[in-house]
């Protein structure tokens, strides 16, 4: 938080001193690293927590699309959220770039796992009674 | 970064999903090239100057063209001709070297499968002129983007 207080604070400084704002790059960098893992490792990874939705996903859609014997590249925080069992959210902030400009960058981290609730069962529904014959 | 031989770049296609993307490396091709990345352009002219100028456009639709060898890598042809028949898009990547290396840059972008032809002449070997054009694709609630890898992370760029 006092990362952002300072930069809004040098954002001002720069504005009162009649400067102008860095303008923000129309792009956002995804700043994911990847890790290079054999099939039977990925699949290893799929079975040690296969509720998981990225481990579905990917036992939907790698295992079976991905030339068998060939390694994949797949995001490290991805595989760390399967073996750990935690969810994955991106986080996205505001930095300086290299350039007179500042960038978007957004990053995978890691939260702790929302565990899937199940639906409350819900009571049948009563049928009208009929009116009472007179 | 320094020079080098396109043998040496690499093809990924995303057996994936774009949120949680697996690179799969495409490497029985030939040739491959990004031959249509280029803006359009408004051209401006006027009897104020004896020049004609441009202004910026939009980046065109953008493609990745390959020679893929006909009876080679079996599962990478099975998924273009299941895409091409059925206008399915996926993510590919066009680098300058591996996924993830420092140095490695390079074109990720949904594609559509464009062209598949089937050539087979009699002295040479059989394969197919693959041409995958950038597709129009939405997916978990948003539009997915052309955009390029630098030093292993992904910039979005928004066109």
């Amino acid at each position: 938080m006092s990362k952002i207080k300072d930069e809004l604070k040098a954002r001002l400084a720069t504005l009162n001193d009649g400067g102008k704002e860095k303008p923000i790059a129309p792009m956002i960098i995804r700043d994911n690293p990847t890790i290079k893992v054999e099939l039977s490792e990925l699949k290893a990874a799929i079975d040690t927590n296969p509720d998981h939705p990225i481990a579905k996903s990917w036992a939907k859609t790698t295992l079976k699309k991905s030339p068998p014997g060939k390694p994949v590249h797949v995001e490290r925080a991805d595989l760390q959220a399967v073996l750990d069992d935690k969810d994955v959210a991106v986080k996205v902030t505001i930095e300086d770039g290299d350039d007179d400009m500042r960038v978007k960058v957004a990053r995978k981290v890691l939260v702790p796992r929302k565990k899937e609730t199940k639906p409350a069962a819900t009571k049948p529904a009563t049928e009208p009674k009929e009116p009472a014959k007179t | 970064m320094a020079a080098k031989t396109g043998h040496k770049m690499k093809l990924y296609r995303n057996t994936g999903s774009p949120d949680s993307p697996s690179w799969s490396l495409v490497d029985e091709v030939g040739d491959v090239s990004i031959p249509d990345l280029t803006r359009g352009l408004a051209e401006l002219k006027r009897r104020a100057s004896d020049f004609t100028k441009n202004l910026a456009s939009l980046i065109q639709s953008i493609a990745i063209e390959f020679r893929l060898h006909n009876g080679l890598d079996e599962t990478t042809f099975d998924a273009i001709r299941t895409n091409f028949f059925s206008g399915t898009a996926e993510e590919w990547a066009c680098l300058s070297g591996e996924f993830g290396d420092s140095d490695t840059e390079g074109l990720r972008l949904p594609a559509l499968v464009e062209n598949f032809p089937f050539d087979q002449p009699l002295e040479d070997v059989a394969g197919h002129d693959v041409r995958l054009a950038v597709a129009y694709w939405e997916t978990g609630g948003y539009e997915l983007e052309p955009s390029w890898v630098a030093d292993g992370v992904t910039s979005s760029t928004y066109i």
